[in-house]
């Protein structure tokens, strides 16, 4: 093979094909750039969160091992919770997103208002996710909402409710064999809704007791029931004892929890809004962000932090005092570690299947709370725990960070695909995209011309048209007039000159010419022709 | 390079999917995978341009009006097919297809050949270039096309027409003081055997006596006569005044006629002849005899081109110095727009040399692209005849060439002092 050599290479490059592969070679090379900047950001592995996929002491795994077990099918959405309008039997799914670590993304969308058109959206989630989810909810489906300074504020506001932001300090219910970040959240009756309602635990299936007898209805006449028989609330069951536990009060442990406004979590029957655990009175949050518990007068002097009690967990319901069983409900906790591995599952993490922790939470209610908020969702409530085949819980990993290589770029680009399909805002644009797409196909793509032969030689010629008015003057066809007297007398120019003029009268001898000659002034067009024919005939005679 | 079909097909598959998606119909969806994939399979089975072109001309000279049969041969070397291939030979635009076609539209096998023939009239002198070939390849279904150039090239020149002009040179009132080439008795350049001599250093080997070297051991070589020839100047005006009137009609074309018509009938007649072009400069061809001077001549017919405003003066003056003695000198010019003719032929006449003018009537021929109005043409016409009457004052022989007179006959028609 011939090594191409130094002159050939320059004159390669000078050439234009060369010149033409250095520009696409530096084009491609600024569009590669570009791109993996952009998705650069998106590639980066980072530690993840909260994740039911997680194996880590903060993420979920056990909760979703749990719901498997119960043979619960177990999904996740890395996309967009905008597929929850995709879902056929919102009555048999529970939603569940637990820590928003991230804010949606804003793109344009229609809205109701005046404004017509909103550019920015809230928190947390679109508008249009919002929507979503809370039409899912309508239409009979179970959220579960734990976050505490994350983005859960515009999913929040959807309900009436407001996240404070800031951390809870309880001076009372935090636990000393952890620290101050740990806060215990007492409920004595879960099912206790409103001041007025009493205790309504006949909502949940585990607990529904009609008859007062200490047995649940599902398991009315079972002495020792089996797996199946207990459905989802296995729970509750402790075969060493052979003992159901009927208690409907929690013993929540919270890791660094915020709370909800005070002005937006009251009880609000009006709105089906039942807030059930607060804090107590000695609890306090840090408004002041600085980190440490202020005290002051009544929690209003300028720079102490707010006192309580607050409400650290509602429950909203479409149904009044949730008594329709097929009707939507969404649960809302003001701390998103309810629910990990390290507080979930104290017994593994005792075993060290979660890796180092260097704590040893207390045995707590976290677990029975979230399988009782599944069963209550999930299972019937008419005595015979039956399961939809369809029942299925998802976790919202799209506010997650991804562990896998470029799965956040992934979900980004399946992010804008749902957005692009689903908003009608997004459908329009899409919609006059290709409408432009089709326009600019058939108004500017053209076909290659077919080659043809093109004759063209006889359709051009050259003229000099400045010049015929000049030829058409009297003093220029007077001048013609005498060089041709003076080439038929063959003189100079000189002798013609210094002729005198009677000479040159005789010379012409035409009265008409001679006068043409010597009167200035103007002629008409039939005098001109005229005195033209007889210039013509003139050198003739 | 995508086609309409292709980019449409392809909006086409994405809008498909995404409405689909929008409105959750599979059916939709898969028909603009479908589409999709239809485009991308494709995209892999296109054709090449790969081939291999030889293009044979009939002739790489020839005259004005003539035709040139032109043969393309195409071979696919390849081991793929071509699939659809466009071949596109490109053809200057002053020719003239006259049968066949320079395009072929062919889908050639491995190692397949075919042929491509047309017949080209060259209506308009120049030096021409065929080529190069402009291929296209597509595939089968016509979604995508590529170009390519295969850059080969075939030059020709087209001479400028030579007119029989024998009869009426024959004829005319020219005066016949140059009749050729005459034959001297003394040695020099010639063509007839004169005498033997001694073969001196310097002799060219060509002509060393062979036949006499073998029999008397000597170098022995043959002397020629010395012709005696008449040095004929053709002098051309090219300037950019003379393009006027059609493209094919128009004092430089014809006076391109006149002048190789007139250079051939003086070296058929072993004269030398000179031509001297001038336009923006002077090109000049030393007076010469024989086939090649012939061939310079017209190859120098065959590039002129209008351009410039050199003054007939400067060009006899410059040449002054080259003009034999007495020498007869053609001017071909339409004698517009140059106020140094009457002192330059006045000074070429002075000097001895039988000057001929060969005028090409612009003012006719510009008639035949402007309408000049009556008034006007008649006095340019007045003003033409005062100046060619004045030339004619100082001993040229000049003639008033109309544009539809045949040069034979312009000829005959030499106006006299």
């Amino acid at each position: 093979m011939a090594v191409p050599s130094i002159s050939g290479v320059g004159n390669w490059l000078s050439s234009a094909t060369g010149k033409r592969m250095i520009a696409l070679t530096l084009f491609y090379l600024t569009l590669g750039l570009l791109f993996s900047t952009v998705a650069g950001t998106y590639i980066t592995r980072s530690e993840v969160h909260q994740s039911a996929y997680g194996e880590d002491w903060n993420d979920m795994s056990a909760f979703r091992a749990d719901i498997k077990n119960q043979g619960i099918t177990t999904t996740s959405i890395v996309s967009s919770p905008l597929l929850l309008e995709e879902i056929q039997s919102p009555r048999d799914t529970v939603f569940v997103v637990s820590g928003i670590e991230r804010d949606t993304i804003s793109l344009p969308r229609f809205s109701a208002d005046s404004s017509v058109i909103q550019l920015v959206e809230g928190l947390g989630y679109s508008t249009s996710e919002i929507e979503a989810i809370s039409s899912f909810v309508e239409r009979g489906g179970t959220i579960v909402v734990l976050d505490d300074f994350g983005y859960a504020q515009g999913l929040a506001d959807e309900f009436g409710l407001g996240y404070s932001g800031h951390q809870l300090y309880d001076t009372q219910t935090w636990d000393p064999d952890l620290d101050f970040n740990y806060v215990w959240l007492n409920i004595t009756n879960g099912f206790n809704y409103s001041s007025s309602s009493g205790s309504r635990t006949n909502t949940n299936p585990c607990i529904a007791d009609q008859d007062s007898d200490g047995t649940p209805d599902f398991l009315e006449g079972i002495v020792v029931p089996t797996t199946e028989e207990l459905g989802l609330c296995s729970h509750r069951w402790d075969s060493i004892n052979a003992n159901y536990n009927m208690n409907p009060g929690y013993d929540l442990l919270l890791n660094q929890p915020s709370a909800f406004d005070k002005g937006q979590a009251g009880e609000n029957a009006d709105d089906n809004l039942y807030p059930i655990g607060f804090s107590t009175q000695d609890a306090y949050l840090d408004t002041n962000n600085d980190g440490k518990l202020t005290v002051g007068f009544s929690g209003t002097e300028a720079g102490s932090d707010e006192q309580g009690p607050f409400a650290m967990y509602v429950k909203y319901c479409r149904s009044r005092n949730c008594d329709n069983p097929d009707s939507g409900r969404a649960y809302f906790v003001t701390d998103g570690s309810l629910l990990v591995n390290s507080i979930y599952d104290t017994e593994g993490v005792e075993s060290g299947v979660y890796g180092e922790f260097n704590k040893t939470p207390d045995i707590n209610d976290n677990r029975r709370w979230a399988l009782d908020l599944i069963a209550e969702a999930l299972m019937s409530n008419d005595g015979n725990a039956s399961i939809s085949p369809d029942a299925q819980v998802i976790f919202d990993e799209s506010r997650h960070q991804q562990p896998s290589f470029m799965g956040d770029t992934y979900n980004l680009l399946y992010y804008i695909l749902i957005y692009f399909t689903n908003d009608w805002m997004a459908m329009l644009l899409m919609f006059l995209g290709l409408f432009v797409l089709f326009e600019f196909i058939i108004i500017k793509k053209l076909d290659p011309e077919p080659w043809r032969h093109v004759f063209s030689i006889i359709y051009y010629g050259y003229g000099d048209s400045r010049r015929y008015e000049y030829y058409g003057r009297a003093n220029k066809i007077k001048q013609i007039l005498l060089t041709r007297v003076r080439n038929v007398n063959s003189l100079t120019r000189e002798e013609f000159d210094a002729l005198p003029a009677r000479d040159l009268q005789k010379m012409v001898n035409d009265p008409v010419l001679i006068k043409f000659i010597f009167e200035d002034r103007r002629y008409s067009m039939e005098e001109i022709i005229a005195v033209i024919k007889r210039i013509k005939t003139w050198g003739r005679r | 390079m995508w086609t309409r079909k292709a980019s449409i097909l392809g909006a086409g598959g994405v809008s498909l999917v995404l409405v689909g998606m929008m409105m959750s119909n599979f059916q939709m969806m898969v028909f603009g995978v479908a589409f999709v994939a239809f485009l991308a399979v494709n995209s892999w089975i296109t054709g090449h341009g790969d081939i291999q072109v030889v293009r044979t001309l009939s002739a790489d000279n020839l005259y004005k009006g003539d035709d040139l049969y032109v043969e393309l041969e195409i071979t696919n070397p390849s081991w793929r097919r071509t699939q659809q291939l466009e071949i596109y030979d490109n053809v200057p635009h002053e020719m003239k297809l006259r049968s066949g076609l320079n395009y072929m539209r062919v889908n050639l096998g491995p190692g397949e050949t075919t042929r491509v023939r047309y017949v080209l009239r060259c209506p308009l002198r120049g030096h021409y270039s065929i080529g190069p070939i402009s291929i296209r390849y597509r595939d089968s279904f016509n979604l995508f096309s590529q170009e390519m150039y295969v850059d080969h090239r075939s030059d020709l020149i087209v001479f400028p027409q030579v007119r029989e002009i024998e009869e009426a040179m024959v004829r005319s009132r020219t005066p016949k003081m140059y009749t050729g080439a005459t034959t001297l008795r003394t040695p020099g350049p010639g063509t007839e055997f004169f005498s033997l001599r001694e073969y001196v250093p310097g002799d060219p080997f060509k002509i060393i006596n062979w036949k006499a070297f073998a029999r008397t051991g000597q170098l022995i070589v043959n002397e020629k006569c010395r012709d005696a020839v008449t040095d004929v100047f053709i002098l051309v005006d090219s300037r950019d005044i003379s393009r006027i009137g059609t493209v094919l009609k128009n004092p430089l074309e014809v006076g391109t006629v006149a002048a190789a018509s007139l250079a051939s009938y003086f070296i058929k007649r072993r004269d030398s002849v000179a031509l001297a072009v001038y336009d923006e400069r002077l090109s000049f061809l030393p007076p010469d005899t024989g086939d090649k001077q012939y061939f310079k001549i017209l190859s120098s017919l065959a590039g002129v081109a209008p351009k410039g405003a050199m003054p007939l003066q400067a060009v006899t003056n410059a040449l002054s110095s080259r003009f034999s003695r007495g020498s007869p000198v053609f001017i071909i010019s339409a004698l517009e727009g140059d106020g140094t003719t009457i002192p330059a032929i006045r000074d070429l006449a002075g000097r001895g040399h039988e000057v001929i003018i060969l005028s090409p009537s612009s003012v006719d021929f510009e008639r035949l692209v402007s309408r000049i109005p009556r008034t006007s043409y008649e006095v340019l016409k007045l003003e033409r005849q005062n100046r060619l009457t004045a030339l004619a004052g100082f001993g040229a022989r000049v003639i008033d060439w109309m544009p539809d007179v045949e040069l034979s006959q312009a000829l005959l028609q030499v106006k006299m002092g």
